[in-house]
């Protein structure tokens, strides 16, 4: 069984606007490539054109080597590019060994080509999707998935509607560990994501994927303070996504997408083991003011269920009754208002 | 006028196909941590210069990060003016990768005041200035990858207050600069100021490249109040400033009455004739400071400080000017 893989190298249209910039981007792109590629030179090839490659390999821990290297190589240099990998073969064929001087390319002679172009082009996040077909043997791997979103552009009834859609991806702490790195990591993708947001919203919302990604892969060193009601520790992209929710979320409401980050984040803080059901209890109380929340309170529905899973789903709603209908009871009641 | 000076870090790896499949997740996984902490520290340089403390900025320094494969003869990449090596990572020596930059810079044929290797060792606690045993390289800083940004950050930001201050293009000039700045602080900063920061106890005969900046950068890596940060920066300046003061200024012993002892030695002085009368209308000082513009005009006068011990001698000097003080002689009086 063979693994297979396609990229793109995501903004490239906004890099022509200047010569330059899109050589040097284009240098980056080519130079990782090289120095990363030969991770596959037992077990498979690499064909590059232009800002797009191909990746076969009949092992998986190369080809996942592979994509994880070059992903975290690109965000070192502000790129970022979007990956789709799954079980199938390209029969790769080098036009020019055919002998013809004119033409260069390569064509693939494997229909499993068509399923991967199509999912890598409806793939519109930054990171690797982990198709089904292989999430299984992911698992048998020392590489951990995490339970991401992307947001899907999609017109219904004339009008246009953004969707959020759920995949795997392959964690971050599984190569970005220390805590210096995973800060400039975090710098990085919070410096480009507002640049393309500026941009237009519409780049914007790629990056969405690569959020979720990063509140998924660390989710250690909770600390909640009962009393005042706030956090006395939490991990950086944790804070960093709650900050752009609380701080930001009405500024930016045209960032499509973003009001399913405070479900990513209620999603890690129900599962961690670093916090009780009181402390928990809590949070929700605390995050229940937010307008994103608020706009899902009765249609959690539509949020995919990886992002927000079946047993948390009801540990929301329960929360929230417990304290919104307390709180409704105790004002319509109260004779001093 | 802004001028970008780019210094070059560059991290030879081996021969890829050499290398077997661990060694190339390891080199790529170094590459990859190395370039977010370059630009974490371009980052962070920006926001030093920038931030106000400096009242111009004629030189705005960035690392320029390169990787290159060893073995590759083809390469674009430009590997001169080289001035910081990755010379090794954990149990991996990168050192013989770094012979022929080494050559170029012995033999003087590179516009480089400073060769600087960088051992990454991720068991190592705090950072440590040694001297290369074989004597290829200005200084060996030992640090780990979460240390690595201030080391790159005061390096820059030497070079920056290098320029800021004016002083010399000349390479020897440059050169005896970096010695300069070995004896300022084997004689300024106490026993416990040089192990804090550099991880060393220095003596005068074995000197290595210090960056002076690095005080101050660990002070701002741990500072998160803004005005506690801008004082820190402040004193940076201070620092480098009473440096210059103590170290690269042109010394003149006068006697009682005011007059230059050995004029001849001073002659060369732009402006002798006017430094001569300063001296004479201010020698009522024991010791005292001249600053004295290239272009001395009426209105572009010189700047007499009294000479106070330690750091507010030359602050007045900093604060007075806000825009660019062109270049001048730091000249320091003294009676015999």
């Amino acid at each position: 069984m063979s693994y297979i893989a396609y990229f793109d190298l995501v903004g490239t249209k906004g890099f022509c606007e200047s010569p330059e910039v899109y050589f040097e981007k284009m240098q980056h792109f080519k130079k990782a490539i090289e120095q990363i590629s030969w991770l596959v030179r037992e077990y498979g090839t690499v064909g590059v054109f232009s800002d797009c490659a191909y990746v076969e390999s009949s092992d998986l821990k190369c080809i996942l080597d592979f994509l994880v290297q070059l992903r975290d190589r690109l965000i070192s240099k502000g790129l970022f590019f979007n990956a789709v990998v799954k079980s199938g073969s390209l029969d790769p064929q080098d036009l020019k060994a055919k002998g013809s001087q004119h033409l260069f390319g390569v064509a693939f002679n494997n229909s499993s080509i068509a399923d991967l172009y199509i999912q890598q082009t409806k793939f519109k996040g930054l990171g690797i999707l982990i198709d089904r077909s292989i999430q299984e043997e992911v698992k048998e791997t020392a590489y951990t998935m995490t339970d991401c979103i992307f947001i899907e552009r999609r017109v219904i009834n004339n009008c246009i509607e953004y969707i959020p859609t759920s995949y795997k991806d392959i964690s971050f702490g599984c190569s970005i560990k220390s805590k210096k790195s995973i800060e400039i990591l975090l710098r990085m993708v919070l410096n480009v994501m507002f640049t393309s947001y500026i941009k237009s919203p519409k780049y914007g919302t790629y990056y969405v994927s690569i959020l979720s990604n990063l509140v998924r892969s660390y989710t250690q060193g909770f600390e909640w303070d009962m009393k005042k009601q706030k956090f006395t520790s939490m991990p950086l992209g944790f804070q960093s996504v709650n900050k752009i929710l609380s701080l930001y979320y009405d500024k930016m409401t045209d960032l499509s997408g973003l009001e399913y980050l405070a479900f990513v984040l209620l999603d890690v803080i129900y599962n961690s083991q670093d916090l009780n059901d009181e402390e928990k209890s809590s949070i929700t109380n605390s995050f229940s003011n937010y307008e994103c929340i608020k706009k899902y309170l009765h249609s959690l529905n539509s949020i995919p269920e990886n992002i927000f899973t079946g047993n948390n789903r009801n540990l929301f709603i329960k929360y929230c009754q417990d304290d919104l209908s307390s709180d409704f009871v105790e004002k319509v009641l109260d004779n001093n208002q | 006028m802004k001028r970008e000076f780019e210094r070059k870090t560059i991290f030879l790896y081996p021969e890829i196909s050499t290398l077997g499949y661990d060694q190339l997740l390891m080199t790529n996984e170094l590459i990859t941590n190395i370039n977010l902490v370059v630009y974490s520290a371009n980052d962070l340089i920006k926001t030093i210069l920038t931030g106000g403390n400096f009242s111009f900025i004629n030189c705005l320094p960035t690392v320029f990060m390169q990787s290159v494969c060893e073995d590759k003869s083809n390469s674009d990449d430009d590997i001169t003016n080289v001035r910081i090596c990755i010379s090794g990572f954990n149990d991996i020596d990168y050192t013989e990768n770094y012979e022929k930059i080494i050559q170029k810079y012995k033999n003087e044929t590179s516009d480089i005041s400073h060769l600087v290797a960088i051992y990454i060792n991720q068991k190592a606690t705090r950072t440590r200035f040694i001297p290369d045993p074989k004597n290829q390289f200005d200084v060996i800083i030992e640090s780990n990858l979460e240390n690595l940004e201030n080391i790159l950050v005061a390096i820059m930001l030497d070079i920056s207050l290098y320029h800021y201050f004016l002083l010399s293009g000349d390479l020897k000039k440059r050169k005896d600069f970096n010695l300069y700045k070995y004896e300022y602080v084997c004689s300024t900063f106490s026993q416990q100021d040089q192990e804090k920061i550099y991880g060393n106890q220095f003596v005068k005969e074995q000197k290595l490249y210090l960056p002076l900046s690095l005080k101050a950068v660990k002070a701002l890596s741990i500072r998160t109040n803004k005005d506690r940060r801008t004082q820190t920066i402040t004193d940076l300046i201070s620092e480098y400033a009473n440096f210059l003061a103590d170290i690269v200024s042109h010394k003149i012993e006068i006697n009682e009455s005011g007059s230059i002892l050995n004029p001849n030695q001073h002659k060369s002085l732009l402006h002798y004739n006017q430094i001569e009368q300063i001296i004479k209308n201010n020698h009522s000082h024991n010791k005292f400071l001249i600053i004295v513009p290239d272009d001395l005009t009426d209105t572009n006068k010189e700047i007499v400080l009294p000479y106070i011990s330690d750091n507010e001698k030359i602050n007045p000097w900093i604060s007075k000017d806000n825009e660019d003080i062109g270049t001048y002689q730091i000249i320091l009086v003294s009676k015999r």
